[in-house]
């Protein structure tokens, strides 16, 4: 093992070994999805499945780590701004990078050890926990979003949320409801720009890539149940949500065990 | 499969391949080269129809591509359902109906 | 050949409860795991969700093994994989913690198996050795003239994530 993971050695004897050996899916390589990449790559994450359909654009140069401004001139794919950083790390890394929306080429991620999204849709979302629980791969979803009601300052606030197979669902702990969907749906392609800003995006990556590792290594070995955390970025506090006590002890109604793999069509 | 049998064979009578599958606690109803109304292009095509309430339609009739014809639906349903890439247009259907009634009074919107 | 195979930890939980059973004279017991295939871009992906045990009357005495069964145990198991259409993979439990391998005679008795099974089930089969925390597998699948090992996960809390194989 080289000296360069040396102050990490605390994570156990076998963890740069599991950290290296594991597979990470992002999805969304936008505010978020560029922090957990330059976090991962530091940390020694060697293998990852990348999708990001989008160009660096002058606006995203307030967050997007890695991007520069000739980046942002030449409207360079965000995937090759993330390839760039990992392969700075990690010259030997493995990428299977996709130039297009995860449901496009939704094989890759099916390979995944771990799925991190920092998508922007509450539909994109929903979707890839259904991939996510199909084929038996943790996700961890993160997300920012800023509310303003008048008079009042604006209220920015985050979410940090894993979805286990086998355990309650984004559904199951109120993450995702219809109402919402619907609500989304009815704003179909006039969302207008979400504001975001690289300090918040970035603790909502540092607790994401926090997770990805205890996942992976298991070094605290404290992780036992679904991780539902808020984030209030006026006050700066993170905590658990009050919704996951009510749902950490129940099964999940909405992806059954026998509902894996591919699916199964019966004649009616 | 939460239908009634006499719902189920009066939806056979009119599509007798139909099957169903569950996702995240609904279950799907799948036509399987459907033949769409006179007109319609492409003519027939994999549909998929979900029977409960989802994106603030009380049902929704997805179909495997986008019709050329007729032009003039709002394509705004796009969705990723049962490992296959799926789109709906925008038509609002009343709730209660029967599945045959359901999937008759989505493709009216067709013709 | 890069084969995966994730299960998840309540039925991998499952699995060495039952396993770790006694039996009246078999120095281990053994059963057959039942599992969806599905495809990745690197190579297959076997979703375990069924587990039958071999019964009690079906072991066979036999002082030189951990476990012996006759044929009515493999007949059944080779109907349930072509009645439901899933790869069938023998496991025991080597009852200790941390890695576990298959030993010279465990992998005589899965290649026997998983090649005839193929013969008549075109599908991946092989055998699934667990310890307390952990399993491997070997795999053989269909038109290939070796076993594959497997990359096995054990998804939930905590993830064990499987070795990575050459």
């Amino acid at each position: 093992m080289t000296d360069r993971y040396d102050r990490q050695s605390f994570l156990g004897a076998r963890a740069q070994e599991a950290i290296a050996t594991a597979r990470v899916g992002i999805v969304g390589l936008g505010g978020g999805g560029s922090h957990l990449v330059q976090q991962l790559a530091h940390l020694g994450f060697s293998h990852y499945v990348l999708y990001d359909p989008d160009q660096v654009e002058e606006s995203n140069l307030n967050r997007l780590v890695g991007a520069t401004q000739t980046d942002a001139l030449e409207h360079r794919p965000k995937l090759a701004v993330a390839e760039r950083v990992l392969r700075a790390l990690l010259p030997e890394v493995e990428i299977d990078a996709f130039a297009v929306r995860w449901q496009d080429h939704p094989l890759p991620l099916r390979s995944c050890d771990v799925i991190v999204g920092g998508l922007d849709s509450l539909l994109d979302r929903s979707e890839l926990e259904v991939c996510a629980r199909r084929f038996l791969v943790p996700y961890i979803d993160i997300g920012l979003g800023v509310r303003r009601i008048a008079p009042e300052p604006p209220r920015m606030s985050g979410q940090i949320v894993l979805s286990m197979p086998g355990y309650p669902c984004f559904r199951c702990i109120g993450f995702l409801n219809e109402e919402d969907l619907a609500a989304e749906a009815r704003l179909y392609g006039d969302a207008g720009p979400r504001p975001q800003v690289v300090w918040a995006n970035g603790l909502l990556a540092s607790i994401a890539t926090g997770l990805v590792v205890d996942l992976v290594t298991d070094w605290t070995e404290s992780l036992r149940a679904p991780v539902y955390l808020t984030y209030d970025a006026n006050s700066g506090v993170v905590l658990p949500h009050p919704r996951l006590r009510y749902a950490v002890n129940r099964a999940c109604v909405h992806f059954p065990d026998d509902d894996i793999g591919e699916p199964t069509f019966t004649p009616l | 499969m939460p239908f009634s049998d006499d719902e189920v064979a009066e939806l056979k009578h009119f599509f007798p391949d139909v099957q169903g599958a569950k996702e995240g606690g609904i279950t799907y109803l799948l036509l399987q080269n459907a033949k769409l109304p006179q007109g319609c292009q492409p003519g027939s095509m994999d549909l998929l129809l979900c029977p409960n309430e989802r994106d603030g339609y009380p049902s929704r009739l997805y179909f495997a591509q986008k019709l050329q014809q007729p032009a003039s639906l709002n394509w705004n349903g796009n969705c990723r359902v049962l490992e296959r890439n799926w789109c709906a247009f925008s038509w609002k259907v009343e709730p209660g109906l029967r599945l045959a009634q359901m999937i008759q009074a989505h493709l009216r919107a067709l013709r | 050949m890069n084969v995966a195979i994730r299960l998840r930890r309540a039925f991998f939980s499952t699995l060495v409860d039952d396993l770790a059973r006694p039996h009246a004279f078999a120095f281990e017991r053994v059963g057959w795991v039942f599992a969806r295939q599905a495809t990745t871009h690197r190579g297959p992906l076997l979703l375990p969700d069924w587990y039958e045990p071999v019964n009690d009357e079906d072991y066979v005495r036999d002082d030189k093994v951990g476990a012996r069964f006759g044929t009515a145990a493999i007949r059944a198991a080779l109907q349930r994989a072509r009645a439901t259409n899933r790869s069938c993979l023998q496991v025991h439990l080597h009852d200790h913690y941390g890695d576990t391998q298959f030993s010279w005679t465990d992998c005589k008795t899965i290649d026997e198996l998983a090649t005839s099974f193929r013969a008549l089930v075109a599908l991946p089969h092989g055998g699934l050795v667990l310890s307390r925390d952990s399993a491997t597998a070997r795999i053989w699948l269909p038109d290939h003239d070796s076993p594959s090992s497997a990359r096995v996960t054990i998804v939930g809390f905590p993830t064990r994530f499987g070795a990575e194989h050459p």
